[in-house]
């Protein structure tokens, strides 16, 4: 028995935007006689929309109206109704999503979104998305490798790295073609982005809009952004180059060592196709940057692969990749409540290991954080107990569940709980005979988030009761 | 990790070395070459026989996935990690075209537990604690139980009129319990599983009436029962024929409008519920409680009910 549903990926770039729709495959891979267990198993695109350039208004501003036609006429093209879409992403990357409009972008063209069509930005969600859009998790499944896939657009660079499959980090720096652009046919700059105007100061280039650089002047900086950019393969980097273009101060790290890398995103390809006869085809830096990483990796003997997909990762990301389906046993005590869109994650850990009273002032602790002061807000709870559970544990996991969400749930209807373990019916069952009338649960399972991420709730794919879950990590938090 | 008490190498070595050395002598009588050897390699290896063996690892205990005997492993962490998305037994190495000693231990160490899930005998205390009418179908020993599925369906007249007087009459569903073919699939699973499902029909206002335990069970026996007492859908859960890596498991099987004498292809069938490997009992349990409220509302079972 198998579900087809329709997807939809709209990657809204520093530079370019581009639509496909795709159909993902829902299949039951248990066997007969034992419980349901929903996985997709194929993600067939089924159009494809050419690149368009990202329509602006200024540089500061993005031209909605432009871009909600672009959206439409390629719906039309397609030949698909909003309504047909089922799931999917629409992703604003970038630097595109440092623009003053661009929430006010995610809601003019909400209505071709359909009903669980999530709207996000935020540099470790496109990482994720061009990792998994570009093959490179694929590939580190496969061989069961440490692959870094490096997405290198018009605005920024989004790595993600996995590690036997597993996503492991991810990163942003302010690195891209789109960052000095030029004048028709000249090397005038038109635009430069401040971090790079600075980090040009530093190699001994004034660079600044009017300025006309010389090749080896504009060699000189992107030799410098790949030097920052390829300091992300060290298991702990520490040029200056490298924090000063970070996007988001995080702490440092070790890593486990990256074995290979691949390249995607409009620069990246560069890297795989023979040098264009004019360098300043695309008016920007974008070939002098590609040169320059070409450049630098020989002389780190890292491998590098091809990636399936380059220019289109992120958006095949956001098409092919951005759904999960829950377990096939979970439990939903009303459909009506679905889709729920857009809450927060509470993460509790080690739930079983603690006393009901630092449960409680934690889960308190946390909430406030999550809630600020928007208290009306609901939080999906994600418990974590790190051992197989028996049928007494799952009923103490309960307890502790609904006495720590009391404060919740006197202003919430429906308690949402997400753990990973195979539990959901269960804990489910227990959570509902402990909650008064009225009161709803949506409990899933076989889901992975943590803090800090944002999660959608679709309605049934139809296998078992099995719910299409989209995570989005730290939406606008540029 | 290691499992061995004992050096391969090392023995190996001291043999060869025996052997060169008995060339260099000229000894030439088969006994004395046979004394030679042995004492030398008693002296390289001889702290064998020092460990007690309270201080062993238990071979049979080390889970399957730390196993990985193959050699020269280009990486090894990798094949671990893959060793996980399987219970089977890979890896195992091998020594000329032998199996290894501990595979053989550990294979014979689960067909050990495979037998006794099988032949253990019930523990009745176990049994009376569950608070249930118990009866036994019309086998006299677990012989004639494993020899004669058909008397396994079958009960006398004295467990007959248990079925008849002890149970609640006309329930939604009538719960029968058995050890089957694994008494540790019964005392391991068990606990876990009839909680979560005796809940999640309490939730659900489903009436289970009076669940029983029949010792010597086969499904069939349920289709008895249930009509006996004429409920709308029977639920049998007992123990499953074990293994290799499977002792542990209940096979639960969900029949709408019990008769005797009823299709296979009626029955909904849940198996291998258990740890490690199979579905998780508890989990199991409350999948099993909205399994029966869906075949109580749509009044069928088996292949015709489309899951």
């Amino acid at each position: 028995m198998s579900e087809t549903i329709l997807s939809v990926g709209i990657d809204i770039g520093t530079s370019t935007t581009c639509v496909i729709f795709s159909d993902l495959t829902i299949e039951n891979v248990a066997s007969s006689m034992k419980m349901p267990k929903a996985k997709i198993v194929e993600k067939n695109i089924r159009y494809r929309s050419p690149i368009y350039f990202t329509p602006l208004r200024s540089n500061t501003e993005l031209d909605t109206v432009k871009i909600a036609s672009i959206i439409e006429a390629e719906y039309r093209a397609a030949g698909i109704r909003p309504a047909d879409v089922k799931t999917g992403a629409v992703i604003i990357t970038g630097d595109t999503a440092r623009k003053e409009n661009a929430q006010g972008v995610l809601h003019d063209i909400s209505e071709y979104a359909g009903d669980f069509v999530v709207a996000v930005a935020g540099p470790a969600l496109e990482s994720i998305l061009a990792g998994k859009g570009s093959g490179a998790e694929q590939y580190s499944t496969e061989h069961l490798d440490n692959v870094c896939n490096m997405d290198i657009g018009g605005g920024t660079t989004n790595t993600a790295t996995f590690c036997r499959g597993t996503l492991i980090d991810t990163d942003c720096l302010d690195v891209g073609g789109r960052l000095i652009r030029f004048r028709d046919g000249t090397l005038e700059i038109a635009y430069i982005f401040p971090k790079i105007q600075q980090l040009a100061k530093e190699q001994g280039v004034i660079a600044s809009i009017g300025t006309t650089l010389t090749e080896r002047q504009i060699s000189a900086i992107t030799d410098c952004m790949a030097e920052a950019v390829l300091e992300k393969l060290k298991p702990a980097p520490e040029k200056p180059a490298y924090f000063f273009l970070k996007t988001e101060k995080k702490e440092k790290r070790a890593n486990p060592p990256i074995h290979a890398v691949s390249f995607s995103g409009g620069v990246g390809r560069l890297l795989y196709e023979p040098e264009p006869v004019n360098p300043l085809e695309y008016g920007d830096i974008g070939v002098y940057l590609a040169q320059s990483i070409k450049k630098n990796l020989m002389t780190r003997g890292i491998q590098v692969i091809q990636p399936l997909e380059t220019i289109g990762a992120t958006v095949i990301g956001a098409g092919n990749h951005s759904v999960n389906v829950s377990g096939a046993t979970i439990t939903i005590t009303d459909y009506g409540v679905l889709p729920i869109q857009n809450i927060p994650i509470l993460r509790m850990n080690d739930v079983l290991n603690m006393t009901d009273e630092t449960y409680a002032s934690e889960f308190r602790q946390k909430a406030a954080w999550i809630q600020g002061q928007e208290k009306e807000q609901n939080i999906a709870l994600n418990v974590e107990a790190g051992r197989k559970l028996n049928f007494r544990s799952i009923n103490d996991l309960a307890d502790k569940v609904v006495a720590g969400a009391q404060e919740l749930l006197a202003r919430q209807d429906i308690l949402v709980v997400i753990t990973r373990e195979d539990c959901a019916k269960v804990l489910g069952q227990c959570l509902q005979i402990r909650l008064p009338e009225g009161k709803k649960v949506v409990c899933i399972d076989s889901i992975d988030v943590g803090n800090g991420d944002y999660i959608d709730i679709g309605t049934p794919v139809g296998i078992g009761d099995a719910v299409p879950v989209v995570i989005k990590t730290l939406a606008f938090s540029y | 990790m290691s499992v061995r008490n004992y050096d391969e190498e090392k023995i190996v070595k001291a043999i060869i070395s025996a052997l060169e050395m008995l060339e260099d002598k000229g000894t030439s009588t088969v006994a004395a070459k046979d004394v030679t050897v042995k004492v030398h390699v008693q002296e390289a290896v001889g702290q064998v026989d020092d460990v007690p063996d309270e201080k062993l690892p238990d071979i049979a205990m080390i889970p399957e996935d730390e196993i990985c005997f193959v050699d020269h492993l280009k990486n090894r962490e990798a094949i671990l990690e893959l060793k996980k998305t399987t219970p089977a037994r890979t890896l195992s190495g091998r020594v000329g075209d032998r199996e290894k000693t501990e595979i053989v231990f550990r294979k014979n160490a689960n067909l050990s537990a495979m037998v006794d899930a099988v032949w253990k005998p019930l523990d009745r205390e176990f049994v009376k604690k569950m608070g249930y009418p118990i009866i036994k179908t019309k086998p006299n020993s677990k012989d004639e139980y494993l020899m004669r599925p058909d008397l396994g369906r079958e009960l006398d007249e004295e467990n007959l009129e248990i079925v008849r007087t002890k149970l609640k009459k006309n329930p939604d569903v009538q719960i029968v319990l058995g050890e089957g073919q694994s008494v540790l699939g019964l005392e391991t699973s068990m606990p876990e599983m009839l909680p979560a499902l005796l809940q999640g029909l309490e939730a659900n206002h489903i009436d289970y009436g009076t669940p029983i335990f029949v010792e010597y069970t086969r499904v069939g026996v349920g289709d008895l029962i249930g009509k006996t007492v004429g409920a709308k859908v029977v639920c049998v859960i007992l123990g499953e024929r074990p293994g290799h890596l499977s002792w542990r498991g209940l096979g639960c099987y969900v029949t709408y409008a019990p008769e005797v004498g009823i299709l296979e292809s009626k029955r909904t069938a849940v198996t291998t519920i258990q740890d490690d490997g199979g579905t998780p009992p508890a989990e199991a349990g409350a999948y099993v409680a909205d399994l029966i409220k869906r075949i109580l509302q749509e009044k069928k079972s088996g292949v015709d009910l489309v899951l």
